[in-house]
C-alpha cells in the first residue's frame, strides 16, 4: 500500500529503523472482517433499497457504490441495543407491507414511490430519531466517511504533512 | 508475607524502582538508565510498545467499519470517564478496575497502561515563569515554592531539546522562551486577533503560538529515538507511528531500554512502598499482579514515586508502618490535601467578518494562546491569581444535508466553506489550593486487589468561580475589540477535574512541618523516596503542567544519581 510505503520512507528518512506491525498492510476495506449479521436477506435487500433512495447513484457514486449498506448492517448489528434492532426489523417489515399494499416489494417500485413511502416512516427508533431520519443520518454518515467521497470530492488527506493558515480562495 | 514471585530477591533488587511510566515515569527512567542504573519500571496497566500497540494509528475514517461507533461488545463495562471514541476507547479502563468514591462530583481520568497520559496528553508545554513560583508566597496561599525559575530552566532545556518543542521565542515576562523547534503558523484570522490584542493592550496582553510537544524539524536528537518529522494528521492520541508527538512510549521508554538498565514490568499494581525502621529508608515496593493477584515484592535503593497525582497520593497515604502510621512520610498530615486543577470553566466563540477570500490548508496540532495578564506583577483584583487562554480560529465546512435522492447525492459531494471565520476560546485559570479539597483512603471498603479505596473531595471554590466570571469579561471585551460578531462567553459548572490536570497532595516546600517534599522532591522524612509527578506541586500555575513535571522529574533524577555516588542515599 502507498501509505505504508509513505511511513516508511518518513521513517527511513529519518533515521528510524523501525518495523511497522502487520495492521498497517491491511489498510483496505476489503481486509476487514465482515461482522455479525442481524439482518435475513430480505431485510438486507431492503436495507439497500433503503440506501439507494436516500443516496441513490447520480451515474457516478450513489450509498450502494461506496458500500453505505454493508456499513448499515454492520453498525446496527454491532452497535445498536437489541431494543433498537428491533424497532428496526420491524419498521423494515412495516416498510415493506406499506409497499406491498401499493404494488411489490419496496424494492421494486420506482423512484418517488419509494422516496414517499420512507418519508412517511415516522415511528421512532431511537430517543431523538424516526425510522426515516435515522436510516438518513446513518446512510449520510456511511456514504460521507467512505474513501471514495473523502478523497474524491472532500479533499481528504491522511497525512498532509503542512499546515497553511491564510490560504488564498482564488489560488486554490 | 509477600511471595517471592517466582524469582530469588536478587533477581527482584534494582538500583532504582519508578512507579508509573507516564510523562514523568518515563523521564525518570530515562535519567537513571543513562547514568547506569538498573531500573525498574512499573505501571499497572497493560503494556504498550511504540507503533505495535496503536492499533487505530494513521487509520482514514473509512478504515473504521463502524466509522467512530463502537461495538456494544467493546464498550460494555469500560469506566464512565475516559476515551470514548472508536479511535481511543482502547485507553479507557474498565468499571471495576479501581472504584473510587467520589463525595463530591468529580471527573477523574486515569491512563492504566504503559505510558500512561503521554500518549493521551493536549502536548502543550508552556514554561513556569518566576510570577508562578512566586504565587503562594506573594498572594499567602499555600507554602511558598522551595524553587524559582532559575532551578529549573536548564531542565526545561534539558527536556525541551530532546522531547522536540515547537515553539516560537517570544520575548516574555510572564512565559520564558525556550528551546525551540519550528513553529506552525497562526492563521489570518488569529494574527489579526493578534495585532487587535497588541492595539487595544499593549503590553499587557499578548496572543503567540501555543508551544508544543512536536517535531517540525528532527534534530540528531530525535532521530536517534527513531522519531520524525510530524506530519500534521492531528490523530495524537491514538499513538503515532512517527513518534511526531513526545509521549513515553515513543521517546523515554525505548531511550532508557537501549541502554540496557531497563526493565519493564506491566501489570504491577503497587500496593505500598516498603519502609525498614531500621536504617530509616524505603528498600522497596510491594505490587499485586493484575492477573494473578500475587504480591510481589522489589527493592531497590531509591524509589521515584510517579503514578499521576491521585495514585501517587494513594500509594503513599496506604504505605504504612510503625514509624509512619498516616502514611509514607505523613508526619503532619497534609498528604492528600490541597489537590488542585485548572480552571476550565470558562469558554467562549465569536464570528468573524472579513477573511471571506481566505481558508486554510493542512492541519495543526496546536493553536494559539494568551498567557496571563491577570494579577501579574501584583494583586489588581478582587480574586486571586489569573488565567491563561486558548485560542483558535477556523474556516470549518458543511454540506447541504435536506432533501433525498440524486440532489441529495450531489449536495453530500459538494462541501461549502462556512461563511465566515468562527474564533473559539477556552480559559486555563490557576486554582488557589485549599485544604479542604483533598483525598483519603476509605477506612473499610477495598477494591479488587485489596487496596483501600480512594476518596475525593473536590470542588470549586468561590476565588475560581470570581475568576472565570472574569475570564467571561474579559474575553468578551478582547473579542469585541477585535471586531468579532456574535460574541458568546460563559463561565460553566464543568465537573472539576475535567482538565486532566490534577496536581498537590504531597507538595513541596521548605518546611517539613508544612509540606511533604524538600526542592529536590525527596520526602522529607524519607529521603530515597522522591516525588515528581503532579503530586508535588505546591500550587498549579496556568499552563499545561506536564512540561513542569518532567523538568522536575530530570532535575530529581540527576540530583539522586548524585547523591547516590555519594553515598548519601
Amino acid at each position: 500500500m502507498k501509505r505504508r510505503d509513505a511511513l516508511k520512507n518518513l521513517l527511513f528518512a529519518s533515521g528510524g529503523m523501525i518495523t511497522l506491525p502487520a495492521w498497517t498492510v491491511n489498510w483496505n476495506l476489503n481486509s476487514i472482517p465482515l461482522s455479525n449479521n442481524i439482518f435475513n436477506a430480505k431485510e438486507l435487500r431492503t436495507l439497500s433499497s433503503i440506501v439507494d433512495t436516500i443516496i441513490p447513484s447520480n451515474g457516478t457514486i450513489g450509498g450502494i457504490s461506496v458500500g453505505v449498506d454493508t456499513f448499515l448492517s454492520g453498525l446496527i448489528s454491532e452497535c445498536y441495543e437489541t431494543e433498537i434492532q428491533q424497532k428496526i426489523k420491524a419498521n423494515l417489515l412495516q416498510l415493506e407491507q406499506n409497499s406491498q399494499k401499493i404494488n411489490a416489494s419496496f424494492s421494486d417500485c420506482d423512484t418517488k414511490t419509494r422516496e414517499k413511502i420512507l418519508s412517511d416512516m415516522h415511528s421512532k427508533v431511537t430517543e431523538r430519531q424516526t425510522f426515516f431520519e435515522f436510516m438518513k443520518d446513518e446512510s449520510i454518515r456511511g456514504f460521507e466517511t467512505s474513501e471514495e467521497v473523502l478523497i474524491n470530492y472532500h479533499n481528504y488527506v491522511l497525512m498532509p504533512g503542512h499546515y497553511n493558515g491564510c490560504l488564498d480562495l482564488e489560488a486554490n | 508475607m509477600a511471595n517471592l514471585g517466582g524469582k530469588s530477591k536478587q533477581e527482584r533488587s534494582f538500583d532504582a524502582i519508578v512507579i508509573g511510566s507516564g510523562a514523568s515515569g518515563g523521564w525518570a527512567a530515562k535519567e537513571l538508565c543513562d547514568a547506569g542504573l538498573k531500573t525498574l519500571v512499573l505501571d499497572r496497566g497493560r503494556n504498550v510498545k511504540h507503533i505495535e500497540d496503536y492499533p487505530t494509528a494513521s487509520k482514514a475514517p473509512w478504515e473504521f467499519e463502524f466509522r467512530g461507533s463502537i461495538p456494544i461488545e467493546q464498550r460494555s463495562g469500560l469506566n464512565r470517564v475516559g476515551w470514548k471514541d472508536a479511535e481511543r476507547v482502547h485507553w479507557t479502563i474498565a468499571e471495576d478496575e479501581q472504584p473510587v468514591i467520589f463525595e463530591k462530583p468529580f471527573r477523574w481520568f486515569r491512563g492504566y497502561h504503559v505510558g500512561g497520559k503521554s500518549l493521551l496528553w493536549a502536548r502543550q508545554t508552556q514554561r513556569w515563569s518566576d510570577f508562578d513560583f512566586e504565587g503562594p508566597a506573594r498572594d499567602g496561599f499555600a507554602v511558598n515554592w522551595p524553587i524559582r525559575y532559575k532551578d529549573i530552566a536548564p531542565w526545561y532545556s534539558h527536556v525541551e531539546k530532546f522531547a522536540g518543542i515547537s515553539g516560537s521565542n517570544d520575548g516574555l515576562k510572564v512565559l520564558p522562551d525556550g528551546e525551540f523547534l519550528p513553529a506552525f503558523e497562526l492563521n489570518c484570522v488569529e494574527k489579526h486577533f493578534k495585532e487587535s490584542i497588541k492595539k487595544n493592550y499593549g503590553d499587557e496582553r499578548h496572543l503567540i503560538y501555543a508551544r508544543c510537544a512536536h517535531i517540525t524539524d528532527p534534530q540528531p536528537i530525535h532521530i536517534e529515538q527513531g522519531r520524525a518529522k510530524c506530519q500534521s494528521q492531528t490523530m495524537c492520541n491514538r499513538g503515532c507511528v512517527l513518534g511526531g508527538y513526545f509521549s513515553s512510549n515513543s521517546s523515554t521508554i525505548p531511550w532508557a531500554m537501549k541502554s540496557g538498565n531497563l526493565t519493564m514490568r506491566p501489570d504491577a499494581v503497587v500496593h505500598s512502598v516498603i519502609y525498614d525502621e531500621n536504617n530509616g529508608k524505603a528498600t522497596g515496593v510491594r505490587i499485586i499482579d493484575r492477573h494473578s493477584k500475587e504480591m510481589i515484592e522489589f527493592y531497590a535503593k531509591i524509589i521515584f514515586v510517579n503514578a499521576s497525582t491521585i495514585n501517587s497520593n494513594s500509594i503513599l497515604l496506604n504505605s504504612t508502618s510503625n514509624r509512619f502510621p498516616n502514611g509514607l512520610g505523613n508526619d503532619n498530615g497534609l498528604m492528600g490535601k490541597y489537590l488542585t486543577w485548572h480552571n476550565y470553566r470558562g469558554k467562549g466563540w465569536a464570528k468573524v467578518e472579513g477573511f471571506e477570500n481566505k481558508t486554510t490548508s493542512g492541519r495543526r496540532p496546536t493553536n494559539a494562546y494568551i498567557p496571563r495578564f491577570r494579577n501579574v506583577e501584583k494583586q489588581e483584583t478582587d480574586f486571586l491569581r489569573g488565567y491563561a487562554i486558548g485560542i483558535s480560529a477556523n474556516r470549518g465546512s458543511w454540506t447541504e444535508k435536506s432533501g433525498l435522492g440524486e440532489e441529495l447525492t450531489n449536495n453530500l459531494l459538494t462541501p461549502k466553506l462556512d461563511e465566515n471565520w468562527g474564533i473559539a476560546s477556552w480559559m486555563m485559570g490557576e486554582c488557589v489550593p485549599v485544604e479542604d479539597n483533598h483525598m483519603r483512603m476509605h477506612e473499610k471498603e477495598t477494591d479488587k486487589y485489596g487496596i483501600p479505596k480512594i476518596v475525593l473531595s473536590c470542588e470549586w471554590k468561590e476565588n475560581d468561580i470570581k475568576q472565570a466570571d472574569d475570564y467571561a469579561e474579559q474575553m468578551y471585551a478582547m473579542f469585541e475589540k477585535a471586531g468579532y460578531k456574535d460574541i458568546r462567553t460563559s463561565n460553566n459548572d464543568t465537573l472539576p477535574g475535567s482538565d486532566i490536570h490534577e496536581m498537590g497532595g504531597v507538595r513541596m516546600g521548605n518546611d517539613p512541618k508544612t509540606s511533604l517534599l524538600n526542592k529536590f522532591n525527596q520526602l522529607h522524612e524519607c529521603k530515597n523516596v522522591f516525588v515528581t509527578d503532579g503530586a508535588c506541586m505546591t500550587s498549579g500555575g496556568t499552563q499545561n503542567p506536564t512540561l513542569h513535571f518532567m523538568a522536575l522529574t530530570a532535575r530529581a533524577a540527576n540530583y539522586a544519581i548524585d547523591e547516590l555516588k555519594k553515598g548519601n542515599l
